[in-house]
């Protein structure tokens, strides 16, 4: 009934596939029973919450994985009232910044003096262990879009309540993290798995489900679910994903044409198609189509930044001249500053695109 | 009727209500003094009672807005087409020939919006109830002062004007909209009055707004005889101040028809509304040369040729308040080789657009650096909303000579947009609009025709959809998958539907989680975002919107056992389960009733 995804996610350190060597360390810090605070990072799908999960389950045991939901309200000092989900087990929150807006800095000092006021009781461990845990842990998602404001704060609030208070940090990249909060953590980099690792993964997979190909030779079975892999960008969220949905459009998965049987996500393939536009015509009516699709990809909650590196990338492949690929990446990282900088994304995807017509309109004639 | 126009908040509703009393006493004189139009019927006033500030005040220190205020329909300075629109519509409610409860006028300030419904309330009535008016025309005007009410200072007008004093009083200001509606209900029969609405309660105060609205929707869908009610609204764009990021469109800082009433209530059929343009210059013309000819002892100093040069630049403006404001300080302080200010008073955006892509027309004959500078230069002085404008720009700059021209022109047209929204204060009103203009004259027009239109920029439309996109979302993660939001959005979000309706037996299918992908297109009006556009709602029936909606409701009843169970744990949490209780209702609400969600997302977002 639950997705692969879910079905086949390691809930112990033990059970992990890949990264021996994380394992390793991890496993010696659950042991421990106590750990510093932790700054988790790496690509989207290379499995930190697996194993920060798995890390706690060692910990505390399977309750950090009875989870509920609260709302918490807070009253900013404008008066607005403003509210936010709190994940919870009995020995854990989880709490995703992106969702308080500009005022992270005072919802996250109120929120960890609170939880840090009120010592943990560790029942279950009481007899059986010689460790008791008497902190709580505090996941932070998505922690590098954290205003600078807030991290200032997060800052003092690791030093002064970190008897009571664990943080673990998560995020995609530590360069949007001020140095104090590296200083102050233990930086734990989990990479995205090999293309050889993901298909290692969706093999056993298929063999566990009973997935049936058109052919049983297992060199190409493992070419189409090396193709997978590839076309999933390292991401193993995404390949396994891809590969249930595959399965689950096909009773039997034909090997022998893999290009029209791998289902490409939506978005992918509108932002390829704006590539493909953009080869062929390059003049004002084309900027004004484009922009509809920008529109269309804004509207749905695409990152700019993500629009831009995948509109990019796909430029990259479509042309071969060396002085081309480097003035597209030129513009790109360009831009991309300017993402950051600015305030409206719309002007500056349009600027990319306008000023790449051009360098491929000079390398062209 | 003088009325100065309107900024609608509460301080100036303050300053209105203390400033009134002067509005009122010159209206009065207007019978006694030259009679500003020699043809049409005149009612004579003869009832009116003198009062202190009438004897005081002389005819010629008036001000020619209220010396030649129309007393009669033929007096309006107004498209007889659209006179005889109004006057059918307001007729036939008078008389109840129609069903019709609520007129609505809308348009810009100065198109003799309220003078017309004043000036057509009296004659309609009149007409109707000749010889009537005096027996009754007095009637319970001295108690119902108190609760806001103008108009009841001549015992004569057939109309009453709500006048909003809740800030001045200390009432509520809802309720004394509520109290005035209740009251003038009874405005029927005999004492038959227009009730006019001008001035608005707060209505930038959210619950004040449902208030109003709630009013307005019993009144129209009242079974009982009522007087005919209208408003007159001034639509207005605001200059947000606030930050850019969440700036979208709504009544915050646009107020149309569709912003104060909802949708629901303009198209209902009760409701019949006519939107009012700028008055055409021949119509101003010839309210102007009435004065002229009235005024000629000051008119006869200054040469013909200097007045007929001032009048074709003053009748631009095309708002008859201001116009005739103009012409007299113009006029009665004119010296020779003077030059009085006359600029166009606020250039609308579409304007503006034209003037940075186009060059404006007024400088036709100067050279192209002049041309350019002096075109950049209104557009800067005239209007303010540089955020909306540069967006404006963006969607339009590829319009210029029908997008002919070359990609390089327009990366830079564009590069310099994108550079400009970088930059701060003064030089990000600037930048853009200077580089746009700078890039576009090199451009030799060969279409001498502008075929495309210009369009108001999407950026709203996609805000909107962005908003329910990300709620959709959301309200998906809090309930149903915690993963990461941009995880469920990118990856999840597609595949899972793929997935789900193959392997499941469910009742309804599974859409794109966060609404299909839809392109979106610019129009050429503004768009409101308070209402969420029909058909394409992904609330409709989806799969994903019922799984949140029964987690929801298993959480309500598993939530109070459950915590029962593992109360000692849970002590810190156990107030905020209140919350979480009421915030449900809130998140249920929404699925059933899009709009309602689109407001409350708005004040959240």
């Amino acid at each position: 009934m639950s997705l692969w995804v879910d079905k086949y996610r390691p809930k112990n350190l033990g059970s992990l596939s890949y990264h021996g060597t994380i394992t390793q360390n991890l496993q010696a810090l659950a042991r421990s029973g106590d750990f510093p605070h932790l700054l988790i990072y790496g690509p989207s799908g290379a499995g930190k919450k697996t194993r920060i999960y798995a890390t706690l389950n060692e910990i505390f045991g399977s309750q950090v994985e009875k989870l509920k939901i609260d709302v918490k309200t807070f009253v900013t000092s404008s008066n607005r009232k403003l509210e936010f989900n709190v994940l919870s087990s009995a020995y854990h929150l989880e709490i995703t910044p992106s969702d308080m807006g500009n005022n992270d800095r005072v919802v996250i000092q109120d929120l960890l003096k609170d939880i840090a006021s009120i010592e943990q009781v560790d029942f279950n461990n009481q007899s059986s262990s010689k460790t008791k845990h008497r902190f709580k842990v505090v996941i932070i998602n998505e922690a590098d879009s954290l205003s600078r404001d807030a991290q200032a704060a997060l800052r003092r609030t690791m030093e002064k309540y970190s008897s009571n208070i664990r943080l673990i940090l998560v995020c995609n990249s530590i360069s949007n993290i001020i140095p104090p909060i590296k200083s102050r953590t233990l930086l734990i980099r989990i990479p995205s798995p090999s293309t050889e690792e993901i298909s290692s993964i969706l093999s056993h997979v298929a063999r566990k489900e009973s997935v049936k190909f058109s052919s049983t030779n297992e060199a190409e079975i493992n070419k189409f679910l090396g193709t997978l892999a590839d076309n999933s960008n390292r991401n193993l969220r995404k390949a396994l994903l891809s590969f249930e949905t595959v399965a689950m459009q096909n009773e039997t998965i034909a090997l022998n044409n893999s290009s029209l049987s791998i289902i490409n996500l939506d978005w992918e393939v509108l932002i390829r198609n704006l590539s493909v536009t953009i080869r062929q015509n390059r003049n004002v009516a084309t900027l004004a189509k484009v922009r509809v699709t920008m529109y269309e990809l804004l509207s749905h909650c695409i990152p700019a930044r993500t629009i831009l590196k995948t509109l990019l990338f796909n430029l990259l492949e479509l042309f071969t001249q060396q002085t081309l690929i480097e003035e597209l990446v030129d513009l790109g990282s360009v831009f991309d500053e300017r993402l950051s900088l600015g305030q409206k994304s719309i002007f500056h995807l349009e600027g990319f695109v306008a000023k790449a017509m051009v360098a491929i309109d000079n390398a062209l004639s | 009727m003088p009325k100065e126009s309107k900024t609608r908040n509460s301080k100036n509703i303050l300053k209105r209500k203390l400033s009134q009393p002067e509005s009122i006493p010159p209206r009065r004189k207007i019978q006694k003094v030259s009679s500003p139009s020699s043809k049409g019927p005149k009612v004579e006033r003869s009832s009116r009672k003198p009062s202190s500030l009438e004897s005081v005040s002389d005819p010629n220190e008036l001000q020619w807005i209220d010396k030649y205020a129309p007393t009669c329909s033929s007096d309006l300075c107004i498209n007889p087409q659209k006179l005889k629109q109004v006057k059918e519509v307001l007729y036939d409610m008078v008389t109840g020939k129609s069903s019709k409860k609520l007129l609505v006028l809308t348009g810009p300030a100065g198109s003799s919006k309220s003078t017309s419904i004043k000036v057509l309330a009296n004659e309609i009535i009149d007409g109707m109830a000749l010889g009537r008016r005096d027996e009754y025309g007095l009637s319970g005007e001295t108690d119902l002062l108190s609760s806001g009410f103008e108009g009841s200072d001549t015992a004569n007008n057939r109309w009453i004007e709500y006048i909003d004093t809740g800030s001045v009083l200390g009432t509520n200001q809802s309720d004394q909209f509520d109290e005035f509606l209740t009251d003038v209900k009874y405005r029927v029969g005999p004492n038959l009055s227009v009730i006019l609405i001008e001035e608005l309660p707060n209505i930038f105060h959210y619950d004040t707004l449902v208030k109003f609205r709630n009013k307005i929707r019993q009144w129209i869908y009242s079974e009982a005889v009522m007087p005919p009610l209208v408003i007159c609204l001034t639509e207005v764009e605001y200059i947000s101040d606030e930050g850019t990021r969440d700036y979208s469109y709504n009544i915050e800082n646009n107020l149309t028809i569709d912003t104060l009433l909802g949708k629901d209530i303009v198209n209902s059929a009760p409701v019949q509304s006519i939107k009012f343009n700028s008055i055409a210059n021949r119509f101003v013309r010839k309210t102007i040369g009435q004065i002229i000819k009235q005024e000629r002892t000051i008119f006869n100093q200054i040469p013909v040729k200097e007045v007929s040069t001032f009048l074709d630049e003053v009748v631009k403006i095309g708002d008859i308040r201001s116009i005739i404001f103009n012409l007299q300080m113009w006029a009665t302080n004119y010296q020779r080789d003077q030059t009085w200010y006359t600029r166009e008073n606020q250039i609308n955006l579409f304007h503006a657009i034209g003037k940075v892509i186009h060059s404006s027309s007024d400088f036709e004959g100067l050279s192209k650096d002049e041309r350019n500078y002096n075109s950049i230069e209104q557009v800067l002085l005239n209007y303010t909303n540089n955020q909306l404008l540069n967006l404006a720009i963006l969607e339009n700059y590829s319009i210029y000579n029908d997008g002919e021209y070359s990609i390089s022109t327009a990366s830079e047209i564009v590069d310099g947009l994108s550079t400009n929204d970088l930059l701060t204060g003064e030089a990000n009103r600037e930048y853009g609009i200077r580089s746009t203009r700078i890039q576009l004259q090199g451009i030799p027009a060969s279409h001498t025709t502008r075929r495309a239109r210009i369009k108001f920029p999407r950026h709203f439309k996609m805000i909107r959809q962005f908003n329910k996109t990300n709620i959709a979302i959301r309200s998906y993660q809090k309930y149903i998958e915690h993963s990461s939001f941009q995880d469920l959005n990118l990856i999840d979000g597609y595949y899972l539907p793929l997935i789900y309706n193959r392997r499941l037996k469910t009742r309804y299918s599974y859409n794109r989680l966060g609404g299909k992908f839809t392109e979106i297109f610019a129009d050429e009006e503004a768009a409101t975002t308070d209402e969420p556009e029909t058909g394409n709602s992904f609330y409709d029936v989806d799969q994903f919107q019922i799984d949140i909606t029964d987690k929801i409701a298993e959480l309500e009843k598993g939530g109070e056992s459950d915590e029962e169970g593992e109360l000692s744990e849970e002590i810190e949490n156990s107030d905020e389960d209140d919350s979480f209780g009421d915030d449900d209702d809130l998140d249920e609400g929404f699925s059933s009733d899009p709009e309602l969600d689109v407001l409350i997302s708005q004040g959240r977002v």
